[in-house]
């Protein structure tokens, strides 16, 4: 019966997102027609849908003036792009986030620990994200590095708070259950602390995600050789909005698609949690 | 490392649990800085093998009691010691059933059921057979692979009660373990009880609010009133107990004596503390 429902459900939300989806695509499409020129001729300020997908092969010029504007360069483009996007987000977010949950599980190990330093330590939540970029384009100029530690401090000072009040929230009968059962403090830590915060922790993780992703792109727009927001700022350079349209399409999809994955892996490792 | 008497028959001559309160106290302090006196001056003795039941009016400390033996908080005043060495901190010694749900839920039924025997180090196959005795006993063996959320609040109990005895604890402290059953269970499980406590002879402490299951588990038992000890009441029944004494005329009459004897105690001993 609650299968039922939720089956329903679920085909209910997509049905409803494929919707909203169509009527937005109409939407737009309407728009670009109305403020289109006598001759047919859409407007540079707001393209149409199919001004968009023509403008496909005219991203080749990202790979290097004289390429040929074929779809399968334009490809190759994005290809690129995406991989050097990746590599930043997923190395900002490795290291940010094994310092971030590191260091929190140290700190949070030991009450008196976590008095002496969690005060210093949490400065990093005052601390204003998008006005550290020019700092860090300072220290670092255009590398890649720049990003990466951009993106790895923002995932650190989010996850370090995440982890510290993850671990105050654990169930406290559990802990002392463990060690009514022989356990040590430390296997204690180990076998129920750590387990126990994993919802918490993947929960923030979502979270950090889709900020990292949009502090990476703020990164990529001010400094980097290439990304998807450097292809976005060169875009700009050549006022076309077709290619920053067709670039933001892509940016949703890529939002979309991890999300996506990160909810089915989310959903997976809190299976277990209790819900009403 | 081995549990000493899972499947083992014999007591075992150096297991001598001997729990000794003396003139126990506790202060508990609210969030608010207020004061509470949760115990006061609890003088007892429990030998190995012996079952003392614990009952009393709800907030009069019987949960706090539980607590200073397990070694999860140490007395204001006093003593406790488990086979003569004080007690500073719990241990795998003292098992306890908690009134409140103590479940690993991240962890199936049969990896709760497991999680002292882990801890202990058993390999795998023993844990699982341990495990599984102790599932079945319970009657929890067909929801081996459930997680705790997928279990009614019986069943969680029934699932904490076999984590804490498959760890073959020489110490049992159990807060109204069986609080949550249909009547049928319960008597399934006191029974049982019993049949574990007599190859594996632990002291008890057994916190309930039912003087039938006090009656019929306990060898003593204590009336607590406001933070003190008002009665210790020697149960006259002989150890094996079987389920027909619950029918037996001594045994109503015995309850129905107790009954109207408790009031008397608690309200009496109210007074004179009030005074
Ligand atoms: N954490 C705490 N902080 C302060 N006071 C507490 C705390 N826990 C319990 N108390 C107080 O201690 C007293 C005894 O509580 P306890 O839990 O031992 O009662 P109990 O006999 O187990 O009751 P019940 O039968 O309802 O479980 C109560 O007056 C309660 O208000
Ligand atoms: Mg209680």
């Amino acid at each position: 019966m609650s299968d039922l429902r939720g089956l329903r459900h679920g085909s209910g939300n997509r049905l409803t997102g494929l919707l909203v989806a169509a009527v937005l695509v109409a939407g737009w499409w309407l728009a670009a027609w109305s403020v289109a020129d006598p001759s047919g001729r859409s407007s540079p300020l707001l393209p149409s849908p199919a001004d968009v997908f023509e403008a496909i092969p005219r991203l080749s010029v990202f790979a290097g003036p004289g390429t040929p504007q074929t779809f399968g360069n334009a490809f190759w483009v994005l290809l690129v792009n995406t991989v050097a996007s990746a590599t930043t987000l997923f190395g900002g977010l490795l290291c940010g986030g094994a310092l971030g949950i590191g260091l929190g599980l140290v700190l949070g190990w030991n009450a008196r620990l976590r008095r002496m330093f969690e005060g210093p330590f949490l400065v990093v939540r005052v601390i204003p994200l998008f006005a550290l970029l020019p700092l860090f384009l300072s220290w670092f100029g255009g590398a890649r590095i720049g990003s990466v530690s951009f993106v790895a401090f923002a995932v650190f000072s989010m996850l370090f708070v995440n982890t510290l009040e993850a671990i105050r929230n654990v169930d406290p009968v559990a802990r002392v259950f463990a060690r009514t059962l022989g356990a040590s403090p430390l296997r204690v830590y180990r076998t129920v602390v750590i387990p126990a915060i994993v919802p918490e922790l993947a929960g923030g993780l979502r979270v950090v995600l889709g900020l990292a992703w949009a502090i990476l792109l703020a990164a990529e727009f001010l400094a980097a050789q290439s990304g998807i927001g450097r292809i976005m700022i060169l875009a700009q350079q050549y006022f076309d909005l077709s290619r920053m349209i067709l670039i933001v399409l892509l940016i949703m999809l890529y939002t979309y698609a991890l999300d996506q994955v990160v909810s089915v892996c989310v959903a997976r490792i809190t299976r277990w949690v209790p819900r009403i | 490392m081995v549990p000493s008497s899972v499947g083992g028959d014999a007591p075992i001559a150096e297991l001598v649990p001997h729990i000794r309160l003396r003139g126990v106290s506790k202060v508990l302090r609210t969030e608010r800085g207020a004061e509470i006196t949760a115990l006061t001056g609890i003088d007892l003795d429990i030998d190995n093998g012996s079952f003392v039941a614990v009952v009393g009016p709800s907030g009069c400390g019987k949960t706090t009691l539980l607590n200073q033996i397990a070694g999860l908080a140490e007395p204001t005043e006093g003593e406790i010691s488990v086979r003569g060495r004080p007690v500073r901190g719990p241990g795998r010694d003292r098992g306890m059933v908690f009134q409140a749900d103590a479940l690993f839920f991240w962890r199936t039924v049969r990896r709760n059921v497991e999680y002292g025997l882990e801890t202990q180090g058993l390999p795998r196959a023993e844990r699982k057979e341990y495990a599984e005795k102790y599932l079945k006993l319970v009657g929890l063996m067909e929801f081996a692979d459930l997680y705790p959320k997928e279990l009614s609040g019986g069943m969680k109990k029934r699932c904490q009660i076999a984590t804490v005895l498959a760890n073959s604890p020489e110490v049992l402290l159990m807060d109204e373990p069986f609080g949550a059953l249909d009547y049928p269970t319960k008597c399934q499980l006191q029974e049982q009880l019993l049949n574990i406590l007599a190859r594996e002879p632990k002291a008890t402490v057994f916190v309930t609010h039912d003087i039938e299951e006090a009656l019929f588990l306990a060898d003593r038992i204590v009336v607590m009133g406001k933070g003190s000890i008002r009665r210790i009441v020697d149960v006259p029944f002989t150890k094996p107990r079987a389920s027909d004494l619950r029918v037996d005329a001594k045994f109503a009459e015995q309850k129905a004596e107790l009954w109207r004897a408790l009031e008397g105690w608690l309200t009496a001993a109210d007074e004179t503390a009030d005074a």
